[in-house]
C-alpha cells in the first residue's frame, strides 16, 4: 500500500532521523513564518466577528464569493495586474489546492491531457491525476516555458488523438524553482494557447512575493477571458485559514461553483469574514512588507551559506531567486538526492528531493530548499549539514543507481504522485523519456516509491 | 458624525449607494455578511462596542437605523454598555 503524496512517511530504514528529535533543521515544507501575523489586534477582530456577527458567518454559505471579500481580493490582485473582475467571476475556495481539484473535475473531462509547467508543485499533478487526467510535461528552454516549442507539442499530442486543453503553470517565484517568465514571455504563451486553443490555469500563490517588491504582470491580467487563476491567502496570510479562490471567465466559474459546492458544500463565511475585516482595517501593505522583508533576508541567508559551502563551480548549480520560498539546486553530475535525503537526515537537515516535483519522478538530481521558515539562527548550521551529505555525493548515489533500485522495486514508482498507489499506466506512459518534457536528461530516472526520500519533510507538517 | 456623512461611511465600506438613509440595507444590495462587515467597521471607527442584541436582525438595519444604535452607545448619550472599554473616535 503506497501513499498519497501528501503523506508523511515513517522515516523507513532511517531511524537517526527521529533520534535527532528536536535539533532536525528543516528546509524542506513549504511554511509561511508566521511570527509576522498580528496576532493580537487578529484576535480582537475574530472576538468582535464571533460576537458581532457569529451566528451569520458561522451559518452555512453558498458557493459564491463574500461580497465583503471581494475589495481584498482585487486589492491583491491589482498589485500585480490582474483584475478581479466581479463576484461573477470569482469564486471561494478552501485555497488552491482545492482549486486545482476543482478545475481538474470541473473544465476537463476524464482522459484528458493537461499539460504542465515542470517541475510542477506536486498537488497539482496529485489532483489532476485525482480527477482523471494525464499531466505532461510542457516543452522549456533555458528561459522556461517556451511558446513556439509548445505549439508543436500540442499539435503532436492532437494527432496522436489525444485531447488537450489545458496548461497549468505558477509563472512567478515558481514552486519548486523560484524561477519567474519574462513578461515578454507571458504574452508569447498566451498568444499561442489562443491560437491552439489551451486555457491557461495561472497558480500565483507566491507573486507578491518578491524580495523588492518587485511584482510581475500577472497571465490572467493580460488575458482574462482565456485565464483560471487560482490566488490563495495562504502564503500572504495564513495558510490555516483555508481560504483562496479562483477567477475565471463567468462560464467558467459558474462550473467551478457547481463543482465547488459538490466538493464542499460551503465556503467558510467566517474565515471569509475574518479576511475581509482585516483587509477593511489594516490593508495589505504591512504584512506584506514584512512577508518580504522576512524572507527577502531568509534567502540571502541560505544563498550565502549555500555560496561558502558548496561553492559557485562545484558541481551543484543554483539561482538565487528573487522572490517566494525556494531555492532549487541541480547536480551536474546527475547525483541521485533520494538517496542524499537520507543522508541529509542524518546530518539533522532536510530537503525535498526533486523527484517529487517531476510529473514521474524526473528531476532526481536537483533538491528543493525552503527558507520561509527556517530559524534564521539556523540556517547557517543547516546549511553546513547539508554540505556535508551533499558532498558525499561525488562518489556514491548516481542517478543510474537509483534508476536501478527503482528497477528492481517494479513499477511501483511514480506512486508519491499519484492518487493511486498502483502507478497507472497512463500517467507512466505519459512523461517518461520526451523530448519535449522539457525536463529535458532527467526523464526516465527513478521516482520515489515512497520509502525513503518522503522523509525528507522530516519530523513536521507536510511541505506545501 | 451627521447622516450624510455616515452614509458614506456605509457607501465606502460596503460598495453600494445610500440612496435613502431609511432604507434597509440589504434592500440596497448589502448582503448579511456585508452588514456583520460594516457593524465591525463602525465599532472599530467609532471606538464602541455595539449590542448585539440591539442589532438582531442585521438584515433589516438602515444606515439611520445604524446611527441611532451607535449614537445610543456614544458616551454622554447613554449609559456605556459594560463591555465599553476606548474612546470614542468619531465626531
Ligand atoms: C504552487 C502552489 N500551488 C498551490 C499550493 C496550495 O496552496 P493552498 O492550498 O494553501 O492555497 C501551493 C502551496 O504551497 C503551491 O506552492
Amino acid at each position: 500500500m503506497t501513499a498519497m503524496w501528501t503523506d508523511t512517511q515513517p522515516a523507513a530504514g532511517m531511524p537517526r532521523l527521529f533520534e535527532r528529535g528536536e535539533d532536525l533543521i528543516s528546509f524542506a515544507g513549504g511554511l509561511p513564518d508566521l511570527d509576522l501575523l498580528p496576532l493580537k489586534e487578529l484576535s480582537e477582530q475574530l472576538a468582535r466577528l464571533t460576537r458581532l456577527g457569529g451566528r451569520i458567518a458561522l451559518q452555512y454559505s453558498t458557493p459564491h464569493l463574500a461580497k465583503a471579500l471581494v475589495p481584498a481580493i482585487t486589492d491583491l490582485m491589482a498589485r500585480e495586474g490582474g483584475s478581479a473582475g466581479g463576484a461573477g467571476n470569482l469564486v471561494p475556495t478552501a485555497g488552491s489546492q482545492m482549486g486545482l481539484l476543482a478545475l481538474g473535475l470541473g473544465l476537463a473531462t476524464p482522459g484528458e491531457t493537461v499539460l504542465c509547467q515542470t517541475p510542477a508543485y506536486p498537488g497539482a499533478a496529485a489532483a489532476f491525476r485525482t480527477a482523471g487526467l494525464r499531466p505532461y510535461g510542457a516543452p522549456e528552454d533555458a528561459e522556461g516555458l517556451d511558446p513556439q516549442a509548445l505549439r508543436a507539442t500540442v499539435a503532436r499530442l492532437r494527432a496522436e488523438g489525444r485531447q488537450v486543453r489545458m496548461l497549468y503553470c505558477n509563472p512567478t517565484f515558481q514552486n519548486p524553482t523560484g524561477a519567474t517568465l519574462s513578461v515578454e514571455r507571458r504574452h508569447q504563451l498566451l498568444d499561442v494557447a489562443r491560437e491552439s486553443g489551451l486555457l491557461i490555469v495561472e497558480d500565483n500563490p507566491y507573486g507578491l512575493l518578491g524580495f523588492d517588491g518587485r511584482t510581475f504582470q500577472t497571465l490572467q491580467g493580460i488575458d482574462p477571458e482565456n485565464v483560471v487563476y487560482l490566488g490563495t491567502f495562504s502564503k500572504v496570510f495564513a495558510p490555516g485559514l483555508r481560504c483562496g479562490w479562483i477567477a475565471a471567465p463567468e462560464p467558467l466559474a459558474g462550473r467551478l461553483r457547481r463543482t465547488t459546492e459538490v466538493m464542499a458544500l460551503s465556503p467558510s463565511a467566517f474565515t471569509q469574514a475574518a479576511l475581509a475585516a482585516f483587509h477593511a482595517r489594516s490593508g495589505w501593505d504591512t504584512l506584506l512588507d514584512a512577508y518580504r522583508e522576512r524572507y527577502r533576508e531568509r534567502c540571502g541567508l541560505m544563498a550565502d551559506a549555500l555560496q561558502r559551502e558548496l561553492g559557485t563551480d562545484g558541481p551543484w548549480r543554483w539561482r538565487r531567486p528573487d522572490g517566494g520560498f525556494y531555492l532549487w539546486l541541480r547536480h551536474t553530475g546527475r547525483a541521485g538526492t533520494r538517496r542524499l535525503a537520507v543522508a541529509a537526515a542524518e546530518q539533522g537537515v532536510s530537503f525535498v528531493p526533486g523527484g517529487h516535483f517531476g510529473l514521474d519522478g524526473e528531476c532526481a538530481d536537483t533538491l528543493r530548499l525552503c527558507f520561509s521558515n527556517a530559524p534564521r539562527d539556523r540556517i547557517a548550521e543547516g546549511v553546513s549539514r547539508l554540505a556535508v551529505a551533499l558532498r558525499d555525493a561525488e562518489t556514491d548515489a548516481k542517478v543510474t543507481a537509483e534508476t536501478d533500485s527503482r528497477a528492481g522495486a517494479g513499477a511501483g514508482a511514480g506512486s508519491y504522485l499519484s492518487p493511486d498507489s498502483d502507478a497507472d499506466s497512463d500517467s507512466d506512459a505519459d512523461s517518461g523519456p520526451d523530448a519535449d518534457s522539457g525536463t529535458g536528461a532527467d526523464s526516465g530516472t527513478g521516482a520515489d516509491s515512497g520509502t525513503g526520500a518522503s522523509t525528507g519533510t522530516g519530523a513536521e507538517r507536510r511541505a506545501a | 458624525m451627521n447622516q450624510p456623512q455616515f452614509d458614506q461611511l456605509v457607501e465606502e465600506i460596503c460598495a453600494v449607494r445610500v440612496t435613502d438613509s431609511e432604507t434597509p440595507l440589504v434592500d440596497l444590495g448589502v448582503d448579511s455578511l456585508h452588514t456583520v462587515a460594516l457593524v465591525m467597521a463602525v465599532e472599530d471607527r467609532f471606538g464602541i462596542e455595539l449590542d448585539p442584541d440591539a442589532l438582531a436582525d442585521l438584515s433589516l438595519t438602515s444606515s439611520a437605523g445604524l446611527l441611532r444604535v451607535v449614537r445610543e452607545q456614544l458616551p454622554g448619550r447613554a449609559p456605556a454598555p459594560s463591555g465599553s472599554t476606548s474612546a470614542p473616535s468619531g465626531e
